[in-house]
């Protein structure tokens, strides 16, 4: 008889994340022509680095138990009501986009739009992002976001710099009403430029020499200075004028644009975004036309389709392809598409009427707040104000934030003895009343009666000459979707244009498109992971710490590293922060002149830019003719180096997806010659279970949870890049200025605005590696190899797999050769890419890392029936081929060169010589088609 | 004195080899030279500095490889006298485009600038797909001629322009 262990079925999530089932596993390993898993994988990972051991990890749970679990953590955090600010606002998600959007697959397992024929939906709605950015800030270029306010301002002080060459300060002059974790991070990003930073108020600034400044407006503390005077300041001096704002401000107030601002950003987080104990959310970041080949991140640009309709796609993509290896600035590459998306749908949703009533709603509330609090003698210490007040509470402080405990309020309490309140979207007039009882205890006010008095006066707290004169949000867009039903069809139409993972596979290959199952994203709408600012009291945050305690055990066990660092918004986040941690460990050994950073010739385009802006000089080794690190090259870089030798930063598996012998002798060399070993993380997925990063002599590597951990792409964003350390990295990892990070050193600046990066989504990774166990992880893995190396078989009589071990095997991605086809008959890798969309698929990665190929990294969670789909297509499409290079088939008029027959064909010429990156007008559609 | 071979044959191996072993037999100095295959075909500049006496006889000895298949054109060189000048190199990048090297070589040629050497390639562009256009442009500034005018007047083709220099 059948235990009740056996019913019970605990490993169920297992069979549900892993895509072929028994038989089709037997099959496929039939295929290959090997007898087991096992036996693949040892012929795959070298035997010096195979772990030989299940992860020191408990054993997959089921879904409902880790729920639960996950649900009695959640608990533990406790929801204030917030009013704390500091550019993190609670606000009232719409559920239309909450539901239609966040929580919906079609948005949020896209990736990256790089194919714009299947892209047009989120195309659209960044479009949209970007016009909203665009109006409100008064600016003529908006990107489609960055990673967070602070990064953005660093981004801003690096463009800075570059746009003013005739400017020869080193100075950069910061705002003391700047936000202290932007300051924190500027810190961290000016140290290895080179770059002083000089803070003061903005009188001071006249004293000194800058080649740029930023200015918080609205201040930190809520005040509001002109900043036009100082614009113009700089701008007699060629200096960069940057101002982080909130665009819920300049809803009324008046756009920095008008001032002659070079550069505006900002969090659009209060745009229905959760606070999430600190993200994702998307950072906007907007500048002037003069200015457009500087800004960093991604843009959506207008262009045309084949018959001549208008288009979106991302434009400039010149810049992500240009070597500046040696010129690098940044390396930002994700960014965060989903939470854009959700901030433009939340203008679209409310329009300029909906965003002005809830902008001045909050303003009102304030101004009910000030002058109660003025009425009862409370000295308010900013004369003007939009949403928050600081206030002195002299001698009452201890007993006003007794009360605040009591009912559950929480204030900003990091500027010397005042007291910060930041009024929100979801503030009402009852939690002003409240906020009387906890700062004044006894009282006769109320808040109704308050507003009376103002709505007779007419009064508003804002300085008479930024009021907001000009309109925004004109576009047909924001104006006609309010009703429920017109935003749902809106959302609708959008998502049916794109293709996601709910539609067919996605084998991108070095992205690691696999399943973000509905259980691990269940958790990151709860209000107890959702509605935390990052800076709320750790005494309310309990559930938080346990899962940051959880997730980092969880990751030292599959990577052996000592000790994680959750900060990094992003992989090439978590290299620079890696990289930081490697020279700050060196400079504490004396040694600072280590300067020499060792990148194969096939490393991701972020690495050598990370490096860059880590102060190292990149030293590139070569490929080998089997796609392998050049071993005699490298010990010649090594011995060159010398004593200058910093760090080898080596993808592993490398990016030709291929597990290289000999990696741990290339440690051993490094370490040898005094230098560190940084290991991009970006192939992990090969390596859970198998083995591991600090076994094989890695000192530092970061972990894409978007890839190898099951957080969604986003259709191009939120990413995280958690790094792990040895232990004597350790006391190098970021900490954070506002609210610092248990057992890290406070000496560390931070490289994230919040403490532990998107936060909210750490639940998914934690569910992902909960669900499977230590078995579930192994497996996942083995059969990642076994899909590889099954399409690999499949497809290599049609196209030449590009790089194998010498026992021709691959890792978890294989390249497909392509060249020799487009030589015979003419057909680029681009035609059978878009002939793939005909077909239903997305194309794998194209020309990355070598020109003229495909690689395609299937993930474990593709079933034999869709990997057997996608290889009829593609030994289709090869026969297709043939008919033109037969000359049966014309070679400029076939299926090929026509497709994509089932989407309109994207032509990038018009939209390279024309940069047009603002919703188009409704006429201009009508005139093209 | 100073000639300029330009060499034309259908590809093989040793073609380089060949007219090197004909210069040696006269005396003559191997300067410079650039090669490149293209479309199966091999095209070579060569720049020669050779005795004037065997100068006749090198001409002849050269001519007749045609007879293998290996065409050959000879100019004289001539020494130009430039006015102080610097040297520069820029590194273009843009989708590619019809008519793109022209576009380049034209803003450039508005400028008066002199361009010394120019490799262009074409080459699949990573993630999006699509061509991408790179040329490496050596080109010698006078000393009324700026840098910047030249970024600025190739910035102005496209934005999706890119330069480094």
């Amino acid at each position: 008889m059948t235990s009740l262990i056996d019913l019970e079925n605990r490993t169920a999530f297992i069979r549900r994340h892993v895509g072929p089932d028994e038989q089709q596993i037997a099959d496929m390993l039939a295929t290959v022509s090997v007898a087991s898993l096992d036996e693949l994988s040892n012929h795959i990972v070298p035997a010096d680095i195979q772990l030989n051991k299940l992860l020191d990890l408990e054993s997959a749970a089921p879904e409902a138990e880790a729920l639960d679990y996950l649900k009695a953590v959640a608990s533990q955090n406790q929801i204030f009501k917030s009013y704390i600010g500091m550019g993190y606002y609670d606000t009232h998600v719409p559920n239309v986009i909450l539901r239609n959007v966040l929580e919906n697959p079609g948005w949020y397992t896209a990736y990256t739009p790089y194919q714009p024929e299947i892209a047009q939906g989120r195309l659209e709605a960044l479009m949209n992002y970007q016009q909203m950015v665009m109006d409100l800030s008064g600016m003529e270029i908006a990107n489609a976001s960055l990673l967070d306010e602070a990064t953005a301002a660093a981004e801003a002080m690096a463009m800075a710099k570059r746009s003013v060459r005739r400017n020869k300060s080193e100075s950069f002059f910061v705002d003391q009403e700047v936000h202290p974790q932007t300051l924190d991070v500027l810190r961290t990003r000016a140290e290895y430029y080179g770059f002083e930073l000089v803070t003061g108020s903005l009188s001071e600034l006249k004293n000194h020499d800058v080649f740029g400044a930023l200015i918080q407006y609205p201040g930190t503390t809520g005040t509001i200075p002109d900043p036009e005077p100082i614009i113009q300041h700089l701008h007699d001096h060629n200096a960069i004028a940057i101002v982080a704002t909130d665009l819920m401000a300049l809803c009324v107030l008046k756009s920095p644009g008008e001032m002659g601002a070079d550069i505006v950003l900002g969090n659009s987080q209060r745009f229905g975004v959760p606070m999430g104990f600190g993200g994702p959310h998307a950072a906007f970041f907007a500048t002037r036309e003069e200015h457009k080949r500087s800004i960093p991140g991604r843009l959506i640009g207008v262009s045309r389709d084949a018959s001549g309709r208008q288009a979106y796609r991302m434009a400039l993509q010149t810049r992500e392809q240009h070597i500046r290896r040696e010129k690098a600035t940044s390396n930002i590459c994700t960014a965060q598409v989903l939470l854009a998306n959700m901030a433009g749908f939340y203008a679209v949703y409310h329009g300029p009427v909906g965003l002005r009533r809830i902008a001045q709603r909050i303003h009102r509330l304030t101004g009910i707040l000030a002058e109660g609090l003025e009425s009862k003698g409370v000295r308010i210490v900013n004369a003007h104000f939009f949403d928050t007040l600081t206030i002195d509470p002299l001698h009452n402080a201890d007993l006003i934030l007794a009360r605040a405990s009591t009912q559950k309020v929480n204030f900003r309490l990091d500027k010397n003895g005042f007291i910060g309140i930041s009024v929100s979207e979801t503030t009402t007039c009852e939690d002003i009343d409240e906020l009387f009882d906890v700062l004044l205890g006894e009282h006769d006010l109320s808040a109704r009666t308050i507003d009376k008095a103002l709505t007779v006066q007419d009064t508003t707290f804002l300085p008479e000459n930024l009021e907001r004169q000009t309109p925004y949000l004109s576009h047909p867009i924001f104006n006609s979707h309010h009703s429920e039903t017109d935003m749902l069809r809106y959302l609708k139409q959008l998502e049916n244009r794109d293709l996601a993972l709910n539609h067919s596979m996605i084998s991108l290959g070095s992205c690691t498109m696999k399943l973000n199952a509905t259980a691990q994203m269940i958790p990151i709408s709860w209000d107890q992971f959702a509605r935390l600012h990052p800076f709320a009291p750790t005494g309310q945050t309990g559930g938080y710490s346990i899962l940051v305690d959880e997730l980092q055990a969880m990751l030292k066990a599959i990577t052996g590293f000592d000790a994680i660092s959750l900060q990094p918004n992003s992989g090439a986040q978590g290299e620079y922060a890696g990289l930081l941690a490697i020279r700050k460990y060196q400079a504490a050994q004396g040694e600072s002149e280590r300067d020499i950073c060792l990148i194969p010739q096939s490393a991701h385009g972020t690495n050598p830019a990370s490096a860059q802006m880590a102060g190292l000089k990149v030293v590139v080794v070569k490929t080998d003719e089997y796609g392998n690190v050049d071993k005699e090259d490298m010990t010649a870089k090594i011995e060159q180096a010398g004593d200058r030798l910093c760090c080898l930063m080596v993808t592993y598996p490398s990016t030709h997806g291929v597990y290289e012998t000999g990696i741990r002798e290339i440690c051993e060399q490094v370490h040898q010659q005094g230098g560190q070993v940084y290991m991009d993380g970006a192939n992990l997925n090969a390596q859970v279970g198998l083995t591991r990063p600090a076994d094989i002599g890695a000192d530092v590597s970061h972990m894409n949870l978007h890839k190898t951990f099951a957080v969604p792409h986003g259709g191009g964003g939120p990413g995280m890049g958690p790094i792990g350390v040895r232990a004597h990295l350790a006391a190098y990892l970021p900490s954070h200025a506002v609210s610092p990070i248990p057992d890290s050193n406070p000496l560390i600046s931070a490289v994230s605005a919040a403490p532990f990066g998107s936060a909210s989504i750490l639940p998914i990774s934690w569910m992902y590696i909960r669900l499977l166990g230590a078995n579930g992880l192994r497996q996942s893995t083995q059969v990642a190899l076994l899909n590889a190396n099954y399409l690999a078989e499949r497809l290599k009589p049609y196209y030449p797999i590009l790089y194998t071990a010498p026992n021709g095997r691959v890792a978890h991605e294989c390249i497909l050769d392509l060249r020799p086809l487009k030589a015979e008959s003419g057909i680029s890798e681009v035609d059978i890419a878009k002939r793939l969309m005909d077909y239903g698929f997305h194309a794998p990665t194209m020309s990355f890392p070598v020109a003229g190929t495909f690689m395609v990294e299937p993930t474990e969670s593709e079933s034999k029936m869709e990997l057997d789909r996608f290889v009829d297509a593609m030994i289709a499409i090869h026969q297709e081929i043939q008919n033109v290079k037969s000359g049966a088939w014309p070679i400029d008029d076939n299926p090929l060169v026509n497709a994509p027959h089932t989407q309109n064909d994207l032509v990038d010429v018009w939209g390279d010589r024309h940069l047009f990156c603002a919703c188009p007008s409704i006429d201009s559609y009508s005139e093209e088609s | 004195m100073e000639i300029i071979l330009t060499i034309m044959a259908d590809d093989r191996p040793g073609i380089a080899q060949r007219v090197a072993k004909e210069i040696e037999q006269y005396q003559g100095n191997w300067l410079e030279s650039r090669m490149a295959t293209m479309a199966g075909k091999f095209a070579g500049i060569v720049r020669v500095d050779i005795p004037q006496e065997q100068m006749n006889k090198a001409e002849q000895a050269l001519l007749a490889l045609r007879e293998e298949g290996v065409s050959i054109h000879i100019e004289q060189g001539e020494t130009k006298t430039v006015l102080a000048a610097s040297e520069h190199l820029i590194k273009v990048v843009a989708n590619d485009r019809y008519g793109i090297v022209h576009e380049v070589t034209d803003a450039l040629a508005a400028l008066a600038v002199n361009v010394t050497d120019l490799h262009t390639e074409i080459e699949p562009a990573s993630m999006s797909g699509g061509s991408l256009f790179r040329a490496e442009i050596e080109i010698t500034l006078t000393d009324t001629q700026k840098m910047d005018d030249v970024v600025r007047a190739l910035e102005a083709l496209s934005p999706d322009l890119m330069i480094d220099f």
